[in-house]
């Protein structure tokens, strides 16, 4: 190859000299923009729903039962995507519904990795019988069917808000701990490490100034690849009736709300179905961007 | 080999014990059972002698064995909800659960590894673009929405095919469909890596070098032994089919475990719902064995590690 085929090859990779469309969709191909405008626009929705719309997304306009979205017949632009069995706004219920939707996953992902992480940590760092412990603990966790589990944790305590985000953690943690684990224990083995513990630094300190800021680009991309998921998870138990409970928009009670009216009212389910389909999806997409990004390496989970 | 196999048996049993505590804690957390009996006229003495005659009045690890002892033998009560021993209620339902997860797994290896496959070896073709289609819906869309739009398309808007309920082989087409989409993504990406991964190795060109045919090379070494990849993906396709039932059956009607357990829970029937849950962790316990024992069967590696 001559020196200028490469560098035309490298102005190419670039993205430089191609005009300005060609600038375009090179940022297109190589940043996850779609994703990237879904998110904001379900993270703008979550922040500034009520003033979005007018309506309240949990009592209904009983005269404006079952309206159709504004481009089918008898629709108007007063109810943009219509309104479900108790004439309540689909617009006002979606927007509430990200709110709900992106508070539960932060404090799950937060709370469950924290958890995840400290945990992992520890039974990487320390190993022998507490490692042993703690990774036994997380096998048993994955070993049993998690949604049935739920399920019976709801007979017994009854479905709540609460309830659902501590299944959700119990659901997240054990993906934390495990990948934390082993990068714990290949830190374990540098130098560096080892001379902290001999000038005396305590454990608390190598934790938390040479372990933590080693795996936080794993816990970044394992919370990433996670949401998307616990997305799903926390919209499949809303929509079995065991998540959230029922007055709250939640996307899943929608769809649910919906579901007996898909042959007459199919926009009652349609649209916050595809909430979740969009959501889930930047989400995954980011994620593996992130992923690729920061730690290649993980491309097996 | 051997070593192994009492490994992986012993991990087995110890979730599936860690089961059972789980039931059971959560059976007691739910408050003293003989609160169902008790009317207003109930005296504190004939509650005293309920206690005593259920075994209430014992220590917990007792209660405990006792219960197991029980549950170990199929007793765990009669039905909260239908007269009969809830053991029975569960086990009836098992044939239309099989059935379904069994379709929904053939039909996610029938479209998930040619897919994939063929989007590596024509990387950009159409069938490139089939997969990542696949890999992007069955990835991103919840089971019960699919499930829910696909009824409204084939059932109620070109009325092709059945909306719920159990019967000849067009009841199982949506539901398998729905099912079975998230393990096809799946397979479509894993395929797809493994198989560009082996198209790439030194072994795939030195077959080439050696002048071995285009299409020989491709389906008899490189596609073969990226099979192995797939393979390993099919406990987790089993394991993720435990959450899917539960959705799919409920969206579909359909007569098996899942949508029982979802019944059970909503008339608050947890002898029922016991059962199913320690039944249901037992397959997937049962099926996690036999995919780590055969997959060390194919792979030698793994049993020493």
């Amino acid at each position: 190859m001559t020196t200028a085929s490469i560098e035309t090859e490298l102005t190419r990779f670039n993205g430089n000299g191609r005009g300005v469309l060609g600038q375009a969709w090179y940022v297109f191909r190589r940043y996850p923009v779609l994703p990237a405008i879904v998110l904001v626009a379900v993270a703008f929705a979550a922040i500034l729903g009520p003033y979005l719309t007018p309506y309240d997304p949990q009592f209904g306009d009983l005269s404006a039962q079952v309206t159709p979205p504004f481009w089918n017949e008898g629709g108007s632009t007063a109810h943009l995507l219509g309104t479900d069995a108790l004439g309540r706004d689909i617009v006002a219920r979606l927007l509430y519904g990200a709110r709900l939707s992106l508070t539960i996953a932060g404090i799950v992902l937060i709370t469950g990795g924290a958890t995840g992480t400290l945990l992992g940590m520890i039974a990487g760092y320390f190993s022998g019988w507490i490692d042993e412990a703690i990774m036994r603990f997380v096998d048993l966790t994955l070993g049993v069917p998690f949604i049935l589990v739920a399920l019976v944790a709801v007979i017994v305590f009854g479905a709540s808000l609460e309830l659902i985000i501590v299944l959700l953690v119990i659901f997240s943690w054990s993906g934390f701990a495990r990948q934390v684990r082993a990068e714990t224990i290949q830190l374990k083995a540098m130098d560096y490490i080892a001379y902290a513990n001999l000038s005396g630094a305590s454990t608390v300190r190598i934790f938390a100034r040479h372990i933590l800021p080693g795996v936080f680009n794993t816990v970044l991309v394992i919370a990433t690849l996670q949401v998307g998921s616990l997305i799903i998870a926390e919209s499949s138990l809303s929509f079995l009736g065991v998540g959230i409970p029922a007055p709250r928009p939640a996307w899943g009670v929608m769809v649910a709300d919906g579901r007996n009216f898909v042959s007459i009212a199919y926009w009652i389910a349609l649209f916050p179905g595809l909430a979740i389909f969009l959501l889930s999806y930047a989400l995954n997409f980011i994620g593996d961007w992130t992923r690729d990004r920061l730690d290649p390496r993980l491309r097996q989970i | 080999m051997k070593r192994f196999l009492a490994k992986r048996l012993i991990a087995s049993i110890v979730i599936m014990w860690f089961a059972t505590v789980l039931v059971f804690s959560l059976s007691r957390a739910a408050g003293d059972p003989t609160f169902l009996f008790i009317s207003e006229y109930t005296t504190d003495e004939v509650i005293a002698e309920w206690r005593k005659e259920f075994g209430l009045d014992r220590p917990y690890p007792i209660q405990y064995l006792t219960w197991l002892w029980t549950a170990m033998r199929g007793d765990f009560g009669a039905s909260l909800n239908e007269a009969r021993p809830a053991i029975d209620v569960v086990v009836q339902k098992v044939p239309a659960t099989l059935q379904l997860a069994g379709v929904s797994f053939a039909f996610a290896i029938a479209v998930g590894i040619p897919i994939g496959a063929l989007s590596a070896v024509r990387r950009g073709s159409w069938w490139d673009l089939i997969g990542r289609i696949i890999a992007l819906i069955g990835q991103a869309t919840p089971n019960f929405w699919m499930g829910i739009m696909l009824v409204l398309l084939f059932s109620v808007q070109f009325e092709w095919l059945p909306t719920s309920g159990r019967g000849g082989f067009d009841h199982y087409i949506l539901p398998a469909i729905t099912l079975g989409s998230g393990s096809a993504a799946g397979l479509v990406r894993l395929t797809r890596s493994a198989m560009l991964e082996m198209l790439d190795s030194e072994f795939v060109k030195f077959a080439r070098a050696k002048g071995v045919s285009g299409e020989s090379v491709v389906w008899k070494h490189a596609f073969r032994n990226s099979l192995i990849v797939p393979i390993t993906y099919a406990g987790l396709i089993l394991a993720g089919f435990t959450t899917g039932t539960v959705v799919v059956e409920t969206v579909f009607g359909w007569p098996g475990l899942g949508r029982l357990a979802v019944t059970a829970t909503n008339d608050n029937d947890f002898p029922v719902m016991s059962a199913t849950v320690l039944l249901f962790t037992l397959m997937y316990i049962v099926v996690n064995f036999v995919v780590d024992v055969s997959y060390a069967i194919i792979d030698p590696r793994i049993r020493r590690a």
